[in-house]
Order: C-alpha cells, then sequence, then structure tokens
C-alpha cells in the first residue's frame, strides 16, 4: 500500500474514534485493530498486537512517573502544597501573576530534577494548576504553564530524551546535555516574560486579593520560612540523592516521594482520608497517561511495520538538498509525526535516515540534534495528540480539551519562536557545547 | 459492579505506593550493603504493568479515562446522548474482540510453557492475565453502560 | 517463481548488530533475483525486541535479525551460541547446529538458519581505572545472561534502563557496565568510560531465523539458495576479529584503558563465566541440556 494512503486510512479511524468521545486509549486500540489486522496479518496480527500491549508499559524508564505524581498528589491531598503556594503568594504579592510565575521558575527548577516531561507536568498539573483554577486564575495561565516547562525536562539536564537522541544518533551526549540548557532557559524566560505580561495587561486572568490588605514583613516572610523551605527538603533528598550517586534518577523519584510522605508526618498533616485520596488519584493520573502510552505505542510500532512511516521520510529525500532546506524539511516532518506518534518512536523512526543525511550535507550534528530535541518536544503539546495535553486533562478533569489546547497555544508559539532563533543563530546552541570539545 | 471495580482501584492505588517503597527499600539496601536483590527493577516493571491494567477498568467506569470532548461538548444533549452511544458500542467492540484474542494468546501461551527467562524465571502467561482481565472488564463497563443505557460523560 | 519475505531485525539500522544483516539481506536481494527477495521492514521502531520470537512463530514476520537472547522464554537453550567456544562450521559438523535447530522447531516453530556475529566477546567496562581491580562490590549494569556470573565474582548486579546508564556512570550509581567488544561507540557511553576489563567472556550470538512456516513454503530451490548465502557469510565470520580490534585500538585512542586479569585470575574468571552461564540452560532442559553442553564445548 502506498504510505500515504496508510497514514490516511490510520489517520481517519483515529479521527473518527477520537470524535465519538471514546477514550483516548481505546481510540488508538480501535485503530490499532484496523492496523494489525492490514499489516500484521489477520487474527495472528491481532494475537501479536495484544501480546505488544502487554509489554508496552513494563519499562523502568516509565516508573518515575507515578512515583512523582504519588510525590505531588501527597503535598496537595495533605494540604502542604496549598500552605506552601499560599506562602508564596503572599511574599510576591507584587508581582502580575505570580503564582503562574511560580509555575515557570518552579518547573523549570524541576526539570533539572526530572528527566521525564510527563511527570514534570502531571506533579505541577495536580498541585500548582489545581490549586490556580481554584483562586480563579485564567486556564491559559493555570494550565499553560505546568505543560510548556514540562517539555522544558527534555532540554535541561538529566533528560531521557536527550540521552536517547545521543545513543541512537552517535551524537555525542555530553554536548547534546549542555547544548540543551541555553534553549531550555531562552524558553523559561520567554514563557515567564510572557505570563508577566498577561497579567499585566489583563488583570482579570490573574486575581489579586491583595489591593484589599498590605501585609507587615512578618506576615509576609514568617509563613514563608514555615511552610515552603522546610520542603526544600524533598527537593535536597531527590537531588541530593541523585548528585551524590545513591540514586539513579528514576530512584531520585522513589525517594521523593518518600521524602513527601515524610514530610507529611513531620508537619502533622498525615490523616487516613488524605493518604487514601493521595492514593486514588494518583492511581487515576498515572493510569490515565500509561494506558494512553499503552496504545499510542503499539500505534507507533503498527505504523512503522506498515511502512507508512518510512514512506513519510522519503520527503525529506526528495527535495533539493541545501542544508538549510534540507534542516526544514526535517523539522517539518518531525512537526508533522509529533502531531500522532510518541516521542521515543518519533526517534527511532527518524535517526536512521536523519543522520547520514546531515553528515552528507556538512551539518552540525549537535545543532540539529538540538533543534530536532525542540520539536520532539513541541510534539507533547501539539494536537490532536500530544501527550501533556492529555496528562494535564487528567489532571484537571473539568476542563474542556478545547480549553487545553488554547491554554498551550501561546506556549507552542514561543518555543517555536526560540527554535527560529536556533536556526537562524546557530551560535546560541553550539557555543556551550564548543567549549567541551 | 461498582464494589468490584473500586477493588480494581484500591489495588492499583497499592501497586503504585508499593511501587515507591520497593525502590526506597532498594536505594538503601544497596547503598548500605545489606543485600543484593538483581530482580527488585523487573518486579518495579512488573508493578506497574499489573497495576495500569488493573487499575484501568475503574477508571473507566468512573469516567476518568482522558478523552477528546470536543464533539460531544458541541452537539446538543439528544445528539451528544446519541454519539455517546455510537461511543459505547465501538468500546464494547474494540475491547471484545481484543479481549477474545486476549484469551486465545493467553491459552495458547499457557500450552506451550513458555517461561520469562530473566532474573525472575516464571510462566509467560503471567505477565498476559492483567491484560486479559483488563479488557474482559472493560467489555464488560460497556455492556453495562448499553443494557442500562447509563452514559453520563 | 520470486518471493518476497518480510524481515525484521531486533537492532537499529547503521549500528554493529543489523550491519552483518545488511549485507546479507543486500546479497540475497542481488543474487536472489526470481528465485527470492528480502525486504527488511524494520528496527526495534516496528516489532518490540522480545516479541520477535513470538512473531516468528505466529508468522507475523517471515524471518528476522534477531539474537537467541531475545528469545529466552520460547528456546532458553538457545543461550548455548552465546556460550559457546566453538565455531559455526564445527558447530553445523559436529551436529550442535541441528540439534539447537531441532529445539528451535520443536519447541518455537522457528527455524534457525545461521549466525552472522562471531567472535565478539562481551567485556566489562569500569568508570573509572581503579589501581587495584577489585570486583566485589563494585556497581555494575548487567542483564540476565550474565547475572549469575557476576554475582559469583561479588559484583552488585544493577539493572539500569539504557536511557539512564549515561546519567548513572556520571554520577557513580554505577560503576561501569557489560557490553560487547564492538559497539560501544554506538552508545556513546564512551565519554563516561576509563577502562575496560580483559579478557572478555562469551560471544555475542545474532543470527537469521525463519518462521517454520514461511520455510515450510519455500521451494527447494529457494531453501538452497538462502543455505548457500547464510553458508557463504558464515564462512567470512573471522571479518568480524578485526573489526573488534579496531574498535578495541579506537577504545584506546579515545582514553579507554585495557586493565588485564593475571593470567591465573583470568582463568578462573573465564571458567566461573561457562559454569554459571550453563547452569539456567541446563535447568531449563534437563534432557537435552548436558548434550547441548557438550557439543558447544571444546
Ligand atoms: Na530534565
Ligand atoms: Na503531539
Amino acid at each position: 500500500m502506498i504510505w500515504w494512503i496508510t497514514l490516511s486510512i490510520l489517520g481517519a479511524v483515529l479521527a473518527g474514534l477520537f470524535a465519538t468521545g471514546l477514550p483516548v486509549a481505546l481510540a488508538f486500540l480501535g485503530t490499532n485493530i484496523v492496523g494489525a489486522w492490514i499489516f500484521l496479518g489477520g487474527t495472528s496480527g491481532l494475537d501479536q498486537l495484544v501480546r505488544n500491549a502487554s509489554g508496552a508499559v513494563s519499562s523502568f524508564s516509565l516508573v518515575p512517573i507515578p512515583l512523582f505524581i504519588l510525590m505531588g498528589e501527597l503535598l496537595f491531598h495533605c494540604g502542604l502544597a496549598f500552605k506552601a503556594i499560599e506562602a508564596v503568594e503572599r511574599m510576591l504579592n507584587r508581582l502580575p501573576a505570580r503564582l503562574a510565575c511560580v509555575t515557570v521558575v518552579g518547573g523549570t527548577a524541576f526539570s533539572a530534577l526530572s528527566g521525564s516531561s510527563i511527570a514534570n507536568t502531571a506533579l505541577l498539573g495536580s498541585t500548582l494548576s489545581q490549586d490556580m483554577m481554584k483562586r480563579g486564575y485564567s486556564t491559559t495561565l493555570s494550565l499553560g504553564p505546568a505543560m510548556a516547562t514540562g517539555g522544558i525536562a527534555v532540554l535541561v539536564p538529566p533528560s531521557t530524551l536527550a540521552v536517547m537522541l545521543g545513543s541512537l544518533s552517535g551524537i555525542s551526549i555530553t554536548q547534546l546535555l549542555i547544548g540543551g540548557i541555553v534553549p531550555g532557559f531562552l524558553m523559561a524566560a520567554g514563557f515567564l516574560l510572557y505570563v508577566i505580561l498577561v497579567g499585566v495587561f489583563d488583570p482579570n486572568s490573574a486575581p489579586r486579593q491583595d489591593t484589599v490588605r498590605v501585609y507587615t514583613f512578618r506576615e509576609r516572610y514568617v509563613p514563608f520560612l514555615r511552610d515552603v523551605v522546610p520542603l526544600f527538603g524533598i527537593f535536597v533528598a531527590v537531588i541530593g540523592g541523585m548528585l551524590s550517586g545513591i540514586a539513579t534518577p528514576t530512584e531520585a523519584a522513589a525517594l521523593g516521594a518518600m521524602a513527601a510522605f515524610v514530610a507529611t508526618i513531620c508537619y502533622g498533616k498525615l490523616s487516613w482520608d488524605a493518604l487514601r485520596a493521595s492514593l486514588a488519584e494518583t492511581a487515576k493520573v498515572s493510569i490515565s497517561i500509561l494506558f494512553i502510552i499503552v496504545a499510542s505505542t503499539t500505534f507507533s510500532q503498527i505504523l512503522s511495520f506498515s511502512g507508512a512511516t518510512t514512506g513519510m521520510l522519503s520527503l525529506v529525500t526528495a527535495v533539493d538538498p541545501t542544508p538549510m532546506t534540507l534542516i526544514l524539511s526535517m523539522l517539518l516532518i518531525l512537526l508533522l509525526m509529533g502531531c500522532f506518534i510518541d516521542q521515543v518512536s518519533m526517534m527511532m523512526i527518524t535517526v536512521p535516515l536523519f543522520i547520514p543525511l546531515a553528515q552528507s550535507a556538512g551539518i552540525d550534528l549537535v545543532w540539529l540534534g538540538l533543534m530536532m530535541l525542540v520539536v520532539i518536544e513541541l510534539g507533547l503539546l501539539t494536537p490532536p495528540f500530544g501527550i501533556l495535553l492529555m496528562v494535564m486533562q487528567g489532571a484537571v478533569k473539568s476542563v474542556p480539551l478545547v480549553q487545553i489546547y488554547k491554554a498551550a497555544l501561546p506556549f507552542i508559539l514561543i518555543e517555536i519562536l526560540v527554535l527560529g532563533l536556533m536556526i537562524f543563530w546557530p551560535e546560541l546552541t553550539t557555543f556551550l557545547p564548543s567549549l567541551t570539545r | 459492579m461498582n464494589w468490584t471495580m473500586r477493588c480494581f482501584g484500591a489495588a492499583a492505588a497499592v501497586g503504585f505506593a508499593a511501587i515507591a517503597i520497593v525502590v526506597s527499600a532498594d536505594v538503601v539496601i544497596r547503598n548500605l550493603a545489606i543485600a543484593r536483590i538483581p530482580w527488585i527493577s523487573e518486579f518495579t516493571e512488573y508493578l506497574l504493568m499489573v497495576s495500569t491494567f488493573l487499575g484501568a477498568p475503574w477508571l473507566l467506569h468512573a469516567h476518568g479515562h482522558v478523552q477528546v470532548d470536543i464533539l460531544p461538548r458541541a452537539l446538543s444533549q439528544s445528539n451528544a446522548r446519541r454519539l455517546a452511544v455510537v461511543a459505547n458500542v465501538a468500546g464494547l467492540a474494540i475491547t471484545g474482540l481484543l479481549f477474545w484474542r486476549a484469551c486465545l494468546v493467553t491459552f495458547d501461551t499457557w500450552q506451550l510453557g513458555s517461561l520469562v527467562f530473566k532474573n525472575l524465571v516464571f510462566p509467560e502467561w503471567y505477565l498476559l492475565a492483567p491484560i486479559l482481565i483488563c479488557l474482559g472488564m472493560c467489555f464488560l463497563e460497556f455492556a453495562l453502560r448499553l443494557t442500562l443505557k447509563d452514559y453520563n460523560q | 517463481d520470486e518471493i518476497t519475505l518480510r524481515a525484521i531485525s531486533a537492532f537499529q539500522p547503521n549500528t554493529v548488530f543489523s550491519e552483518p544483516f545488511e549485507v546479507f539481506a543486500d546479497r540475497v536481494n542481488e543474487n536472489g533475483a526470481g528465485i527470492v527477495q528480502i525486504d527488511v521492514i524494520g528496527g526495534p521502531d516496528a516489532m518490540p525486541p522480545f516479541e520477535i520470537g513470538n512473531a516468528l512463530r505466529n508468522g507475523v514476520v517471515d524471518m528476522a535479525n534477531t539474537t537467541a537472547v531475545y528469545h529466552a522464554n520460547l528456546v532458553p537453550e538457545g543461550l548455548a551460541m552465546t556460550l559457546t567456544s566453538l565455531s559455526m562450521s564445527e558447530l553445523r559438523a559436529n551436529g550442535g547446529y541441528d540439534l539447537l535447530d531441532g529445539i528451535h522447531r520443536e519447541k518455537a516453530g522457528i527455524h534457525w538458519l545461521g549466525r552472522l556475529t562471531e567472535n565478539v566477546p562481551y567485556h566489562i567496562y569500569l568508570s573509572d581505572a581503579p589501581e587495584n581491580l577489585e570486583f566485589e562490590g563494585l556497581k555494575i549494569r548487567s542483564v540476565p545472561i550474565y547475572q549469575a556470573f557476576f554475582k559469583g565474582l561479588g559484583i552488585n548486579t544493577m539493572q539500569t534502563s539504557p536511557g539512564e546508564v549515561y546519567t548513572a556512570l556520571e554520577r557513580g550509581t554505577i560503576d561501569g557496565y557489560a557490553w560487547p567488544a564492538t559497539g560501544v561507540f554506538d552508545l556513546g557511553w564512551q565519554e563516561k568510560t576509563k577502562a575496560r576489563v580483559d579478557p572478555g567472556f562469551y560471544q555475542v550470538e545474532t543470527g537469521v531465523y525463519f518462521s517454520e512456516k514461511t520455510w515450510e513454503k519455500l521451494n527447494d530451490e529457494q531453501r538452497v539458495f538462502l543455505e548457500s548465502q547464510m553458508l557463504q557469510i558464515e564462512s567470512e565470520s573471522d571479518r568480524l576479529i578485526p573489526l573488534a580490534a579496531a574498535d578495541i585500538a579506537r577504545q584506546t585512542e579515545e582514553g579507554i584503558a585495557p586493565l588485564s586479569l593475571p593470567e591465573a585470575e583470568a582463568a578462573a574468571f573465564i571458567e566461573m563465566s561457562v559454569e554459571e552461564g550453563w547452569k539456567p540452560v541446563l535447568a531449563a532442559n534437563p534432557e537435552a541440556g548436558p548434550k547441548l553442553r557438550e557439543m558447544f564445548s571444546k
């Protein structure tokens, strides 16, 4: 079958099932049935589908997802997150859109802890985003930063995807990790600026109670010292565990969850009800994410097996190979794939073709690798299937998906802007890595 | 049904909590050089898989799965109801078909007697049982929704 | 009449262990016009490596470039190929090949056509070059085939996902990992590797495996052609020796120092690797196991 026919059939089935409002995971599974029947071969194909699906989440690299969610839910349901957020609100009460700013800064800091975008967004979504919604922030400010900074986790080390890209492509992992820092922080700065501008020009989107009363110095800083500073203990457990070599990043996530548990006991906030609620929420959010991963991973496998993705890649070799058009078409293909396919599969599919092509065109591989990472990161946010959008919907079930798409849009544009800067100003990305050569 | 589903949810929640405890314990045990437990990571992977598949039917029952709700929200109430019937029939067909194949695959693997050959050695069909239960329970949920005409989103 | 076989590879394209199969497929396609053609449909992105055995058994794919380690769930006896010290020509002559192929067919509906990778040992790599090498207490990332052996050495075995190995080496969460003599550069881990323990142990096995269903459908001409192509590539297996040597030389260039065990220690090291390696095979098949060990050992 010609690749674009395959792609349109499977795409149409998927879109149709999505539209009915069937759970996303089941819509993927339904599409997989069609694909497995046609390409893997009838009933044996369906059997293989069941097997592949069964094995899709037995992966140690997915373990941080429930662990970081558990950490967030414990802090949230035991009231520690709320108190800490309250304290930060007070301290920063002159800043417009304070909590959104806190999300950007906190999310960026957290991306230096975690290599997993999903865990990052799930943690922020189940704490800060939910809290902002309650306080009457607009959906863009409540949900956008948590999703956007989740993507930064891919760029700022540690990053599972960057390491994976390095391993698959032969590009120096060290240089990819170091090179990700500048674009990562540029994005963070862009997000912060945007959030503040929204807060200034649209005061309704970020309510302020502080017009009524002015806090004294004591009222402002004592809660911060009491409610926020000790929570840094959790971060010490996570970072310390990792930097000292006691734990791998995955294991550090477990230490974080245990530290959060201990913190709730120390503050005397642990109750049976709170514990049960945290565990139930952890299960809800984790399962909704992992079940989608089961289905979307097998979808990518079938797409690959059918030859549709290889066919799509042939577009690259069809263009006039000046380095710039080559780069742009590669990034465009990744952007298109990102709408439907998961990030790991995108890399496995494209790297074997892109890297030799880029090499023969004399393109700097570290530069290309970092731009690929940014586009792959964009795929986490682009509709219809962006895993971070789904994660956010799992965390705040009451918000319609369209609102979540809208909340992500400005941040997607900022990321594209940063990507543009990277394309036309290569030194931006290659300067730091060049110091290590 | 409600009670059964909640048991599945509870099992999943306990599974996720167990991951945190097991992984943390492994870090402590390893760094204090108390013992060597080479199968911990494998065990954690299986816990993750089992929790996901056991919890998925519960989440379906609780209408907690992520869905693209653009069309259902845009339609009138009566049309949205019709669409919900379509979605549930599709769900029934998908989970039913896969459940049937999962039964055959699990039986075949059991008959074959193949073993998972890692640090933990055990029959391979153990790993297929969770997805089998998941698909069966989801099928049941869709069947009940259609017979009870319970389509609330 | 020409038949086109759908092949899957357990290894990423353009890496050390996909290359021999690419050579094989290219030759078949070149010399087999009108007889048989191979269409390589994908790598691990299209089929999870540990599922390839089942895919072959059910005829989802016709043939595969994979290793018996990946389908040890179906044929644990296949690990014998990793443990053997004999060459393929010796195994074909002494009946070892027929025995193991028979076990593959009987237990899994898989036909083992032949071996693609020989003469490439595994090594232990370390993130630091110690003055005095002590295995006791080292934290080494390992996979089940050499787990028991490493435990015997007193090594603290760690299961680290490939995506985390780099970070774990950097932070000292693991002190090293085991990997074939070739392929370290494919992963980029050389940046965090300072030493390699010599001697190596075992030998990497990759091979061409057929779905028995497909194999039975082929006519005699097609089978004979494929077998002759396989024998041809097996007869060239010595070409991997200089390749492995070149990778070892490159390791030295990039600052991975060799750490040679003293002769007596090296002998004990190898002996323990063989002894521990065979245990699970013998446990899995008490009947054919001892015969297999006899035929696959010098
Ligand atoms: Na990160
Ligand atoms: Na996307």
